[in-house]
């Protein structure tokens, strides 16, 4: 049975969530969101998934080369993960645990 | 110990007021503080510490400060354009001139509520403000062959009068331009002196008027929320597990029937029960307090009304979604500005129920 208290903890799930956090909050990426939201099938999930990483990416170099400091990326064990879970729960439930690590308040900077 | 009973009728909030109803007459008859009501399932059972003796001068001195404030039954005889001091007269005298008769017949569980579809001597009209199932009461086979639409209700006097009492001093109303609705919460097991005082620490003076749902849903938040506090502070708790509601519709001058029913109460009372839960209350009492804002703040309110009535994983969804566009509005006066603690969100999704 799902529990999506549990689904929100998992390390996969938080890196993603904050990735989407920081694209959202702070870069207003609401082509993400909605591609996010409305992915039904694990391949839509792919694509949005794939979509919203290359428009982190292009953000995240763009940060770099501004800044000089590396920028946060969830790593390939997270995506992994995820996938793993969208297996096992589906994709509502693992998007709507995503979009809810946007809302989470953040102490210090991101 | 002493005890009565009210026994259920299949109207709810018709119920619901006898109950809240008889323990108010009970706890001025016997000046009790300790008047316990229990929901049995078949009945409500109420108990007092006090025996009920004789009315004296002094106690109907006391029952008679129920009827002083007139206004105080415009809410639950709302229909009744007319003579509704003429209703509240014949109410005060039924009441002070039967006191004693009225706790002798609700002694046993044997005594049922009379009905009628006819008006006849000892019965009086249940009005639909009192429970809307009263005005269009039982269809009527037709010459046999098909049914028609039922006509008005008729109750007998003491327990139209027992509900009227209930009605006007524990049923909140709250009027919008659409509709009236009425809102109790079902006492579970409730001590009654404990249920006033949390009537009057709720804050219920502007409950979200966008639709019944939100009524409901910012009511019993702030049920919860009082609840809640009362158990940080180890208060005797009241126990309650819905809110039983009666709705009627505004046409013109008239108000029609709409709907009553129960609210549950399940996912407000769990978040209620931690720290982390009571600071998620809050932030959805604001939702609910910005909710006639047009536009994402009024959606998200209607939205979280929905997941609180049913926290399933696509309310959840709709509601977590909303929220997010209306974080990044780029409109000041539209945009909702909460955002949740990392425990608090944990503790609300926490009870997400899967498919």
């Amino acid at each position: 049975m799902l529990n999506l208290n549990e689904l929100f903890r998992e390390t996969a799930v938080e890196n993603f969530g904050m990735a989407l956090r920081i694209s959202i909050r702070e870069h207003q990426d609401y082509a993400s969101l909605v591609e996010l939201k409305y992915a039904e099938k694990k391949m839509q999930f792919i694509e949005s998934l794939a979509n919203f990483l290359r428009r982190y990416d292009a953000r995240a170099r763009a940060y770099e080369r501004e800044k000089g400091r590396i920028a946060f990326r969830p790593s390939k064990e997270d995506l992994d993960k995820l996938m793993e879970l969208v297996e096992k729960y589906g994709v509502k439930a693992v998007s709507a645990a995503l979009i809810s690590h946007a809302l989470v308040k953040v102490g210090g900077g991101e | 110990m002493h005890s009565w009973y009210v026994n259920k009728t299949n109207m709810q909030m018709f119920d619901v007021e006898r109950a809240y109803g008889l323990a108010l007459l009970i706890s001025k008859v016997t000046g009790s503080q300790s008047i316990v009501i229990k929901d049995l399932g078949f009945a409500y059972f109420i108990e007092s510490d006090v025996e009920v003796s004789d009315v004296g001068e002094n106690q109907k001195r006391d029952l008679e400060t129920l009827f002083s404030d007139s206004n105080k039954f415009d809410y639950p005889l709302a229909t009744q354009l007319r003579d509704r001091k003429t209703v509240v007269n014949e109410t005060e005298k039924v009441v002070l001139e039967n006191t004693n008769e009225i706790m002798k017949v609700h002694a046993t569980p044997s005594f049922t509520v009379k009905f009628s579809i006819k008006k006849a001597e000892g019965l009086t009209t249940l009005y639909q403000s009192l429970d809307v199932t009263a005005s269009k009461s039982f269809r009527e086979l037709k010459m046999g062959m098909s049914y028609g639409e039922g006509g008005q209700l008729f109750v007998d006097k003491f327990s139209f009068s027992v509900a009227l009492i209930g009605s006007a001093f524990f049923m909140h109303f709250e009027p919008t331009r659409e509709f009236l609705i009425a809102i109790g919460p079902n006492p579970a097991e409730i001590n009654v002196l404990s249920h006033m005082d949390i009537k009057n620490d709720m804050k219920v003076e502007h409950l979200c008027p966008i639709s019944d749902l939100t009524v409901l849903s910012h009511y019993a938040v702030s049920l919860s929320l009082v609840l809640g506090e009362r158990k940080a502070k180890g208060v005797y708790m009241n126990s309650y597990d819905c809110l039983v509601f009666n709705e009627m519709r505004r046409t013109g001058k008239q108000f029609k029937p709409s709907g009553s029913g129960r609210f549950p109460l399940d996912y407000c009372l769990h978040l209620s029960g931690s720290k982390e839960g009571m600071e998620m209350l809050k932030i959805v009492q604001s939702i609910f307090k910005r909710g006639f804002v047009k536009g994402h703040p009024q959606r998200l309110a209607l939205a979280l009304a929905q997941f609180l009535a049913e926290p399933s994983l696509d309310n959840y969804s709709r509601y977590i979604d909303i929220h997010l566009r209306g974080y990044i509005e780029k409109d000041k006066n539209k945009r909702i500005s909460n955002l949740y603690d990392r425990a608090s969100l944990e503790e609300a999704i926490k009870y997400v129920k899967s498919e």
